[in-house]
C-alpha cells in the first residue's frame, strides 16, 4: 500500500473483525495519517459527511450499489482500493466506474482493485439507469393481488400464544413515591428533606395543604374535593350534602 | 438518516404512540415521515433501510383496518426469502391480553419481516392494555431501548435542545366562503352509506339500571346490502353541553379565537398526509362539533402540547413530569383511574389554558374515532337494527361517565339521516345451512345472532333446508332487560328455533348462560359430534366467554383439546368486546 503515502485521512471497512487492528495499523503506517474504521453492514446506516477522505479501503468488497455513496464521501481525486474482494474483477470494475470512478485498473497478482474519485466535486450523481437491479427487488414491484398467499397462522408457534403473566401487569399505587407540591406549605417538603438528612420517619401528619383549588391534579390522596374541577377565581365551593355524610 | 414510521391503527392508539416516536426520531436527528401503512405503498418496503412499525391488534387477533393490504401484500409466498436484508426494523405491538389471541397482528408481523430477512434490531414489544398504566406500561420503557439501541450502532445523538415538531400549520381565513357542514358527518376514508332513523327505542324497563336502545335504520338504496355478523361503522359527534363547556372554557380565558373562527389547515411537513377532516376550511364550531373528540382520555402528547406555552411554573411541571416515566403512576391515577374527560383537564390548568394558541389547539386535539356496531337484522328484513346498551357510570369524578357514540346515539330523533359504512365483522358461517348453529348472546351480544337466525329463516322459506338453530341468550330480568322478547317468543311458537333463556336474578341463585348449557351437555355434545355443530359467543369481554368454553369442555366429556380443535377449525369463535 506505499502507494497511499501521504493521505491525510482514510476510511477502513472491515468484514472480518478478527485481527482487525492488525490491519488498520498497517494501513496507518503505510498512510501516515489517520484511519476511521467501519464495518460494511453498518455502511448504509452511516452519515459521513461528503467529501471526508482521501482514501476508502474495503476488504472483501462485493457487488453491491454503495460505491456511489463512497463516492461522495471521498474528496475530489481520493482514491478507492479493494482487497481480497470477492466475485469477478469485471463485474466490480463494471459498477465502480457506473458509480462515477475514473482510473480503475485492476491488480489481477494482487488481487486488489483501485480507481480514483473525478478531480472535481461531482455535486448529485445519479447512477446510470442500465446498471442491473437486484431480482429480488423486482417481484416487490410486481402488482396483482391473485398470488398465492403464505398462511398466516403458521408464522406463530406455541410460545407465540402465549399471553402475559398477569401479576407482572399490576403496579401498586401505594408505593408511589410521596412527593411535595412545589408551593408546598403543608410541611411534606420540609418533612421529606427532614427524612432525606435523618433517614427517620416522622408522624407530624398535616393538613390543609391550600392546593385543593388547583384541581385533583394537585390535591393528596385524601381530599374531599377529589373529583371535582379546579376551583375559578372567586368561587365559591360547596361539597355536596351527600358527600359529608359517612359512606358506612 | 431516513427513518421511516409506520403504523396499524384502529381506535388511534398506535397512530399517537408511532407519531409520539416520530417526534422522538426529529431529537434524534432522523429523517422521513410518519405513515398508517394504508398511506404507504408497501412495495417500497424492499428499499428502505430503517423502519418502525407500530401495531395494534383488534378483535379476534386481526391485524387493523389500515394494515389489512399491506398485509396481505406481505404475505406472498412470492416474495423472496432474503429480499429485505437490507431493512433493519422494530417492531411495537399494541394488545390486550384479555383476549385469547394476545398482540397477534405484531408477532405475525415481526415474524414475517424475520422471514424475509429483515434484521431485528429491538426485540418486539408488547404493550398490554391489562397492565395497569396501560399501553405507557410497556410502550415508555421500549421507546427508550430503541433510542439507546440506535444511538450505540448508529453513533447519533440527542439533541440537547428540545425542539417543538408541529404536525400541522393553522391560518385564520378572515373572510371565509361557505363552509360545507354535511362532508364533516363523516370524514373516513371508506365510503358511507345514508341511512334514516326510523326507530330509537328503550328496550330495557324505565326502572332498569342500564339504557339499551333499538335502532332501526332505513336504507337510501335498496343496493345497500351486508351479510349476517357484518358490522355498522359509525362517527360520533359531541354532545351540545360538551361543545358548549368547551368554548365557554375559550372565553373565560379571553382567547383570540372562539366559535366563529374560521382555519385552514396544512400539513407542516410534505410527507404527512392531511386527515379527511382538515382537507377543506372550517370553524372552530364545526371542529368541536365533529372533530375533536372533547370526551376522550387525555394523552401524554395532549400534556406535552399544554405545556408549551405555559408560563405558570408549577401547572407546567406538573404537565410536563405527567410526561415523563416518573410521572406516570400520578398521570393514572389523575386520568386513566377516574376516566378523565379531556375537556375536564383542560378545566383544570387554568394558567397553561389562558395562553393556548391555535396552533396548539390544532397540535393536542385527538379526532373522534369511529365504533362498530353488529348488525342485528338480516339484509332480507326491513331495516337495519342495532342493539346499543348506552354508556353511563360513575367514578370518583362528581359527574357520571357518558360514553360518547352510544350517549349520541341515544338521542337522535326518528327521521334524521345517519351516515355510516357497513363492514366485515370476524364470524365465519358454515358453508351448508344444514350445519346446526349453537349461539351464545347474552345481553347485547345476541344481536348478531337475530341477523342469522333472520337469515337462516327467510332461507328456509324460500324452500331450503336448514339445520338446527340453538340460540342461548342471558339477562338480569325477564320483565326488565329481556332483549328481542318477541322474536323469541315467535321463534319459540314456531318451532324454528331451540331457544334457552338465563335470568340471572329472577331467583335466589345466579342462573347464567353456562349454567344452562351444561344442563343441556348432553344433546349439545350430539349436535357438535354428529352434525359437525358451529358454536358462536359473542357479548362482553369479561368472564363469560372463559365461562362459556369451560360449560362446553365439560359437555364434552372434558376434553379441552377437543375444543382447541374446534376454535382451530373456526367451529368455535367468540366475538366479544371490553
Amino acid at each position: 500500500m506505499e502507494q497511499f503515502k501521504g493521505l491525510q485521512k482514510s476510511l477502513y471497512i472491515w468484514t472480518d473483525s478478527g485481527e482487525l487492528d492488525k490491519r488498520v495499523q498497517a494501513l496507518k503506517e503505510a498512510t501516515g495519517g489517520e484511519v476511521a474504521v467501519e464495518n460494511v453492514h453498518r455502511l448504509s446506516f452511516s452519515s459521513y459527511a461528503n467529501s471526508s477522505f482521501d482514501l476508502i479501503v474495503i476488504e472483501c468488497a462485493q457487488l453491491t450499489d454503495n460505491y456511489v455513496k463512497l463516492l461522495h464521501m471521498l474528496k475530489p481525486s481520493g482514491k478507492l482500493h479493494l482487497f481480497a474482494y470477492i466475485g469477478p474483477a469485471a463485474n466490480l470494475l463494471q459498477e465502480i466506474k457506473l458509480s462515477g470512478f475514473i482510473n480503475c485498473s485492476e491488480d489481477a497478482a494482487a488481487n486488489t482493485l483501485t480507481a480514483e474519485k473525478p478531480g472535481y466535486e461531482t455535486g448529485s450523481s445519479a447512477r446510470l439507469s442500465f446498471a442491473k437491479k437486484s431480482p429480488s427487488m423486482n417481484v416487490w414491484k410486481i402488482s396483482g393481488d391473485d398470488e398465492e398467499l403464505i398462511d398466516e397462522e403458521e408464522l406463530l408457534d406455541e410460545e407465540d400464544k402465549q399471553k402475559p403473566d398477569p401479576a407482572g401487569l399490576r403496579v401498586c399505587s401505594t408505593t408511589g413515591k410521596r412527593k411535595a407540591c412545589k408551593n408546598c406549605s403543608c410541611g411534606l417538603a420540609e418533612e421529606l428533606e427532614d427524612e432525606k438528612k435523618t433517614k427517620a420517619a416522622t408522624e407530624n401528619a398535616k393538613s390543609s395543604c391550600g392546593n385543593c383549588y388547583l384541581g385533583d391534579a394537585f390535591r393528596c390522596s385524601t381530599c374531599p374535593y377529589l373529583g371535582m374541577p379546579a376551583f375559578k377565581p372567586g368561587e365559591k365551593v360547596q361539597l355536596a350534602d351527600n358527600l359529608l355524610k359517612s359512606d358506612i | 438518516m431516513r427513518l421511516l414510521v409506520l403504523y396499524g391503527s384502529q381506535t388511534g392508539t398506535a397512530q399517537d404512540v408511532a407519531e409520539q416516536i416520530w417526534r422522538e426520531s426529529r431529537q434524534w436527528g432522523f429523517q422521513g415521515p410518519v405513515l398508517s401503512l394504508e398511506d404507504y405503498d408497501i412495495q417500497q418496503l424492499v428499499e428502505e433501510r430503517l423502519v418502525i412499525f407500530v401495531v395494534a391488534t383488534t378483535g379476534d387477533g386481526m391485524e387493523p383496518d389500515n394494515m389489512k393490504q399491506a398485509w396481505r401484500f406481505l404475505l406472498k409466498r412470492s416474495l423472496p426469502s432474503h429480499s429485505l436484508s437490507g431493512l433493519q426494523f422494530a417492531c411495537l405491538g399494541l394488545g390486550d391480553s384479555s383476549y385469547s389471541k394476545f398482540n397477534y397482528a405484531a408477532k405475525k408481523l415481526h415474524k414475517r419481516l424475520l422471514n424475509l430477512g429483515a434484521k431485528s434490531i429491538c426485540p418486539l414489544g408488547l404493550c398490554d392494555d391489562q397492565h395497569d398504566y396501560g399501553h405507557l406500561g410497556t410502550s415508555l420503557a421500549w421507546t427508550a431501548e430503541l433510542w439507546n439501541t440506535l444511538s450505540n450502532t448508529l453513533a447519533v445523538h440527542k439533541q440537547k435542545e428540545p425542539t417543538i415538531v408541529k404536525r400541522w400549520n393553522v391560518r385564520v381565513i378572515e373572510q371565509s366562503p361557505p363552509l360545507d357542514e354535511d362532508r364533516l358527518q363523516w370524514t373516513q376514508r371508506q365510503e358511507a352509506h345514508v341511512f334514516k332513523l326510523a326507530e330509537n327505542t328503550r328496550t330495557t324497563a324505565a326502572d332498569h339500571f342500564q339504557d339499551v336502545r333499538l335502532l332501526r335504520l332505513e336504507r337510501s338504496t335498496e343496493a345497500i346490502s351486508w351479510q349476517p355478523g357484518d358490522v355498522l361503522e359509525v362517527q360520533p359527534q359531541n354532545s351540545c353541553e360538551l361543545v358548549k363547556d368547551f368554548f365557554d372554557l375559550l372565553k373565560e380565558h379571553q382567547l383570540q379565537f372562539d366559535a366563529s373562527t374560521v382555519v385552514e389547515v396544512s400539513s407542516a411537513h410534505e410527507d404527512l398526509p392531511l386527515p379527511l377532516a382538515y382537507s377543506k376550511p372550517l370553524s372552530l364550531q364545526q371542529a368541536a362539533k365533529y372533530i375533536w373528540d372533547l370526551s376522550a382520555r387525555p394523552r401524554q402528547r395532549l400534556l406535552e402540547v399544554l405545556a408549551q406555552n405555559c408560563e405558570d411554573e408549577m401547572e407546567r411541571e406538573k404537565l410536563l413530569e405527567f410526561c415523563s416515566a416518573e410521572g406516570l403512576e400520578d398521570l393514572i391515577s389523575y386520568v386513566n383511574r377516574p376516566r378523565r374527560m379531556l375537556l375536564e383537564l383542560l378545566q383544570d390548568f387554568r394558567h397553561a389554558m389562558a395562553k393556548l394558541t391555535l396552533s396548539q389547539l390544532f397540535e393536542m386535539m385527538p379526532l373522534i374515532q369511529t365504533r362498530s356496531f353488529s348488525i342485528a337484522s338480516d339484509q332480507s328484513a326491513k331495516t337495519l337494527d342495532l342493539l346499543v346498551a348506552v354508556v353511563n357510570y360513575k367514578t370518583i369524578m362528581h359527574t357520571p361517565r357518558l360514553g360518547l357514540c352510544s350517549n349520541w346515539l341515544k338521542d337522535l330523533e326518528v327521521g334524521v339521516e345517519l351516515r355510516a359504512a357497513i363492514k366485515p365483522g370476524t364470524m365465519t358461517w358454515p358453508k351448508e345451512v344444514q350445519t346446526p348453529l349453537i349461539m351464545i348472546g347474552p345481553g347485547t351480544g345476541i344481536a348478531p345472532f337475530r341477523s342469522i337466525i333472520q337469515n337462516r329463516l327467510h332461507l328456509q322459506q324460500l324452500g331450503q333446508n336448514v339445520g338446527p338453530l340453538v340460540v342461548f341468550f342471558g339477562c338480569r330480568n325477564r320483565s326488565k332487560d329481556y332483549h328481542f322478547v318477541e322474536d323469541f317468543t315467535a321463534w319459540q311458537d314456531n318451532n324454528c328455533v331451540e331457544v334457552h333463556v338465563a335470568f340471572s336474578r329472577d331467583q335466589e341463585n345466579k342462573v347464567y348462560v353456562q349454567h344452562l348449557i351444561k344442563q343441556h351437555g348432553a344433546h349439545l355434545a350430539k349436535l357438535i359430534r354428529e352434525q359437525n355443530a358451529y358454536i358462536y359467543v359473542a357479548g362482553s369481554s369479561n368472564n363469560m366467554p372463559k365461562a362459556v368454553r369451560e360449560a362446553f369442555i365439560e359437555a364434552l366429556d372434558n376434553d379441552a383439546s377437543y375444543i382447541d380443535l374446534l376454535i382451530k377449525q373456526r367451529r368455535y369463535q367468540e366475538e366479544t368486546w371490553a
